[in-house]
């Protein structure tokens, strides 16, 4: 107890090495990580200009990657999205991982959730996103995907997300507030296209 | 006396430290797995599927969540029939609502980082048909991470002969 590697090494015992963190959402002003840094991306934006529900077809299921099953109907969307995720790049930023997901709710199944576009950042310079008329890289399908009036006039958000990786520790993930998620309705029946661009240009534009 | 004589009771008592470390070292690895809820707690990352998140060599520390999986968590899952468990993310979560206790409370799709496409192709390899898998398959989520780490378990697996030095050198040391 007499040299300070001794002292060192009993404080070090009382501490907790392993602290799992997970954020669910992230306020307008942004939350406080444990390093004590903000988590705030600025100029969050997601818009959706249209969506199609897409018949199947050995072409869209080619496109939406879809080898093992044949889903009766694909949802097709486009959109733009925006994000200033440069805050996020600390020290111990490794890269973050962006995704836009569409969520919904079906009958038999209350929650559903599918990645349709994402993206990995590793620096700071390209840290600016920014999307146009860009569409869903992953098929939008459901579970019951034989059933192929499922999407028809289906209630869903999409939304920002990001997951923040580190050169060593914890992962920590985030999503845009539910105030800038872009709230729409698929078209009512199979083979229709909806654009949602009036003049205020989709669902969800305009809104910082 | 001949001071290289090494009594009974020195050997003996040399074969008992070994036990007890290696009996210390057991009960350390299984108080970790029943402190983060899984059956191996520190994994080691074997392909570059999942670049550039986690590269080969690197020591993942898991753990068994209580709340549902969601969207964007690593996981890592194993297959029947497949004895290498994989990490990738989660992209697809849907929950049904059937929740009789034999009932999948979650079906997941997963894919690697790196890869370009989803893991259905893994899926069926041995299991023809199989779209989704189920926490029941997950291992454990990927709480945290330390680079480059588990290197040594790779080289060791590539190179079995190291495994016999090392263990060669332990037990000079021991002596």
């Amino acid at each position: 107890m007499h040299n300070l590697w001794s002292r060192v090494n009993i404080r070090l015992r009382f501490c907790d090495l392993l602290t799992p963190t997970h954020v669910p959402v992230v306020g307008p002003a942004g939350t406080k990580d444990p390093y004590g840094n903000l988590l705030a991306p600025l100029a969050l934006s997601l818009n959706v200009s249209s969506a199609t529900l897409v018949r199947r077809s050995r072409a869209a299921q080619y496109k939406y990657q879809s080898y093992f099953h044949a889903p009766a109907v694909f949802a097709a969307l486009q959109f733009d999205a925006t994000a200033d995720l440069r805050s996020l790049f600390q020290w111990n930023t490794k890269q973050v991982y962006a995704m836009v997901t569409v969520a919904y709710q079906a009958p038999g199944f209350p929650t559903n959730k599918i990645t349709v576009w994402d993206t990995i950042i590793t620096n700071i310079d390209d840290a600016r996103l920014m999307v146009a008329n860009a569409e869903n890289k992953y098929a939008i399908t459901d579970v019951q995907y034989r059933d192929a009036a499922r999407f028809n006039g289906l209630a869903v958000t999409a939304r920002l997300e990001w997951c923040v990786h580190t050169y060593v520790g914890a992962t920590r993930c985030a999503a845009m507030p539910d105030e800038l998620a872009a709230k729409f309705t698929l078209p009512a029946n199979v083979g229709e296209r909806v654009s949602y661009r009036g003049d205020r240009g989709g669902v969800g534009a305009n809104k910082v | 006396m001949n001071p290289f004589a090494i009594n009974f009771r020195q050997t003996l008592l040399q074969v008992l430290n070994v036990l007890l470390i290696v009996s210390s070292a057991l009960m350390i690895w299984k108080g970790l797995s029943v402190w983060t809820n899984t059956e191996s707690p520190i994994v080691v990352v074997l392909t570059e599927s999942m670049e550039p998140a986690f590269g080969r060599g690197d020591l993942l520390f898991l753990g068994k969540p209580a709340s549902p999986l969601e969207v964007g968590d690593i996981v890592v899952y194993k297959l029947e029939g497949k004895d290498i468990p994989i990490v990738h993310r989660i992209l697809n979560v849907h929950t049904p609502t059937d929740q009789d206790d034999d009932a999948e409370p979650q079906y997941l799709l997963t894919k690697g980082d790196n890869n370009a496409s989803n893991d259905r192709a893994i899926y069926g390899d041995q299991q023809p048909g199989k779209l989704w898998i189920t926490p029941r398959e997950v291992l454990g989520k990927v709480y945290g991470y330390a680079p480059y780490v588990g290197y040594v378990t790779i080289v060791m697996n590539d190179y079995p002969q190291l495994k016999a030095v090392l263990l060669g050198a332990l037990a000079l040391f021991a002596l």
